[in-house]
């Protein structure tokens, strides 16, 4: 058995430590002394605290050490069967339309994912898939033709690096694999940020990318249909229920500011062929873009202030411009330079798993027998202080008879 | 048995002391103490008009002769007083158990109390409340019954809780009677025969024998038990300590305000002074905490 988090094992024990020095600081009864007048003595309950060699209730003491060591044990983690391997590998691969040809992407990934500790897929975002079944993800994944998405190769490294921490235990270095066409498009401001938080190296397994033409702009030349939901076009919208004034709208990287009566709030569910197209400036969507058949319909829940010159103004001009752009996302498909792949690919040694972070808040499996034992003999010790406090009852009950008995003598 | 090895020095410290009748006795055998009938003694006391029956020898005839009226002479009479001296050997007085101080020192009163009546001229005797049943020595006014008494609360074992009410009439015949108690068991009834026996014309003193622990209880926490019943059990603690100092004043302050009422002389005294000091109390008229 290995602890994932052997620091709650060693607290917990301290803490046992602790319980057992506290059994030795035994509280009872003072010492006897007789003294004829004791009648006039109040009838008060009094203990004294003393040190002794030997820990007072021993049963009591196993139970509470045992409840604690449980909860450490608990926190720490254990694994009863670890699968200790000298190397852990985990595969990141690139399932969008990026690559040009997802059988080259699966036969790459191949190689990789047969031993592989964990497997993530990734496109515009990132998720990890069992092992087992990691391939028929690959496959299925390459079946589906996706529009070329950004910001993925992030994702997918802040997916590995959970991967990592969860992993971290069966191995002593970790190599982690990404199967990408590593095009432009996937790399963004935070990509060499993650990156650095990985302490070794990144194999990085280049497949082609797409070179399809209109993968980098769809829908360009077909047609753009703006649609207002002032205009009854609501299809997408609902009525707020209180509406407010907001300062600024933006589409792209176009803004117009001015005073907008917010009108209409979202009524619609993104999937493949929807996206938000324009937004608020607190962030809630303000228009979507929805593919149909012959082109992209653009609904706009931005309601256009009646009065003022915003009409008149150059940022005016540039918003409805951006409204009437072509259809789709330009995206920069062209392969990431070998500067960045060096950068990327980072020292040449493994990442030793000692260098990883654990991920604490995980449970493994055992944790919560762990937990539910604890809680168990903690309701033991209910039952033996009950049991202890009845025979005193009994004992104070007696004495009190007798103290009745000698005050009664002495009145 | 034997007298105990510290008896000789008692002896000595206690043979200055004398116990004079606080109050008038009875008729009885002449003795040293005013007696409540006026006799024929040569200490003149008064005139009084001669009455039919009276003695006519005792007619002063110098007085009749100058005055032409019959007097006869009255004197103060001297009695002896029969003193019994009842000592408590209950279990309470056996404390502590190992040196059994408490039972000393209130024998040592009692064995003083009885050589200051027997200086003058009183018979003295003893009844010792025991569990085994009262021990009774009857009044003698001999040489050697001081010593007799000793010897007898020699044999005499502290144990129990033997009551000592039911002792008190035994001890009806005497003029003067003390009672040598710590006042913890029946001491109500005691206390009733005791005002009894007062109106009846007998000199009652109550000794309240109290050991110095008892006054002052040592200041450590301990869990104190009855001497007279191992399962009587309190603790005393710095707080419980200064509670029980409250409670125990209060009730001396009561028993030595019952027991002044009842007539008796009450005299506290405490192992914290030597037996002559406290025999000296009890007998001298006006001596602290010995009056009325």
């Amino acid at each position: 058995m290995t602890f994932l988090a052997p620091g709650f094992l060693i607290a917990a024990g301290l803490v046992s430590l602790g319980v057992v020095v506290l059994h030795l600081l035994v509280t009872q009864q003072p010492r006897s002394e007789q003294l004829p007048t004791v009648r006039f003595v109040p009838d008060v309950p009094a203990r004294s605290t003393s040190v002794t060699i030997r820990p007072s209730d021993l049963f009591l003491l196993l139970l509470r050490v045992l409840v604690i060591m449980l909860i450490g044990a608990a926190f720490a983690q254990p694994q009863l069967k670890p699968k200790h391997q000298t190397i852990a590998r985990i595969v990141a691969i690139d399932v969008s339309r990026a690559a040009a040809n997802p059988a080259e992407v699966a036969d790459s990934a191949r190689k990789f994912t047969q031993g592989a500790a964990a497997v993530v897929l990734f496109d515009s975002t990132a998720r990890e898939v069992p092992v087992a079944s990691a391939m028929d993800s690959v496959t299925a994944q390459g079946r589906q033709p996706r529009a070329p998405q950004r910001n993925a190769l992030s994702a997918a490294m802040i997916t590995s690096l959970r991967a990592a921490s969860r992993v971290r235990g069966a191995a002593d270095s970790i190599d982690m694999v990404v199967v990408s066409p590593f095009l432009a498009n996937e790399r963004d401001a935070a990509t060499m940020s993650v990156r650095s938080l990985w302490p070794g190296h990144v194999h990085s397994v280049r497949v082609s990318p797409v070179t399809d033409s209109s993968a980098t702009r769809a829908n360009t030349a077909q047609k753009v249909r703006v649609e207002w939901a002032d205009s009854g076009a609501a299809t997408m919208w609902s009525k707020r229920e209180h509406v407010d004034t907001i300062g600024a709208v933006r589409v792209g990287d176009n803004v117009l500011v001015s005073q907008f009566p917010r009108r209409w709030q979202p009524n619609v569910k993104l999937d493949s062929v929807t996206r938000v197209y324009a937004r608020w400036m607190d962030g809630e969507p303000a228009g979507f873009e929805r593919v149909t058949a012959d082109g992209c319909v653009r609904s706009m829940g931005v309601a256009m202030p009646s009065a003022g010159d915003v009409a008149l103004r150059p940022d005016f001009i540039r918003f409805t411009q951006a409204l009437t752009a072509p259809c789709g996302t330009a995206h920069d498909m062209t392969p990431l330079p070998a500067d960045f792949m060096t950068a990327f690919d980072g020292p040449e040694k493994l990442a030793a798993t000692n260098t990883v972070k654990p991920q604490v808040a995980h449970m493994t499996p055992l944790v919560p027998w762990l937990l539910l034992a604890a809680l168990i003999i903690s309701f033991l010790e209910f039952f033996i202080r009950r049991r202890g406090s009845e025979a005193e009852s009994e004992e104070a009950a007696l004495n009190s008879l007798d103290n009745r008995k000698v005050s009664g003598r002495a009145a | 048995m034997p007298l105990h090895a510290n008896d000789s020095a008692l002896f000595d410290s206690v043979r200055p002391i004398r116990w004079p009748a606080r109050k008038k006795s009875l008729a009885g055998m002449a003795g040293g103490h005013l007696s409540k009938v006026l006799g024929v003694s040569a200490e003149f006391t008064e005139y009084r008009m001669y009455r039919q029956g009276d003695d006519v020898n005792r007619i002063d005839w110098k007085l009749l002769a100058r005055s032409n009226r019959a007097y006869i002479r009255l004197s103060n009479d001297r009695t002896v007083m029969s003193t019994m001296i009842l000592v408590d050997a209950s279990g309470s007085m056996a404390y502590p158990a190992d040196s059994l101080e408490k039972w000393w020192f209130a024998r040592g009163v009692a064995i003083g109390l009885a050589s200051a009546a027997h200086r003058g001229a009183d018979p003295v005797g003893l009844l010792a409340a025991t569990t085994e049943g009262p021990r009774r020595l009857a009044p003698r006014s001999r040489r050697g019954v001081v010593q007799d008494i000793a010897i007898v609360l020699n044999e005499v074992k502290p144990a129990g809780n033997p009551d000592l009410a039911p002792l008190l009439p035994m001890l009806r015949s005497a003029g003067r009677i003390a009672i040598v108690s710590d006042f913890l068991g029946d001491a109500d009834e005691l206390l009733k025969i005791a005002g009894q026996l007062q109106v009846a014309g007998r000199e009652v003193h109550a000794v309240h024998v109290m050991h110095a622990n008892e006054l002052n209880p040592p200041r450590r926490t301990t869990l104190l038990t009855d001497p007279e019943d191992e399962a009587f059990k309190r603790p005393m603690t710095e707080n419980t300590r200064r509670r029980y100092l409250g409670n125990f004043t209060e009730w001396r302050e009561q028993l030595a305000r019952d027991w002044r009422m009842a007539g008796a002389f009450y005299t506290p005294v405490a192992t914290d002074e030597t037996v002559a000091h406290a025999v000296r109390r009890v007998t001298m008229p006006g001596a602290d905490g010995g009056s009325r």
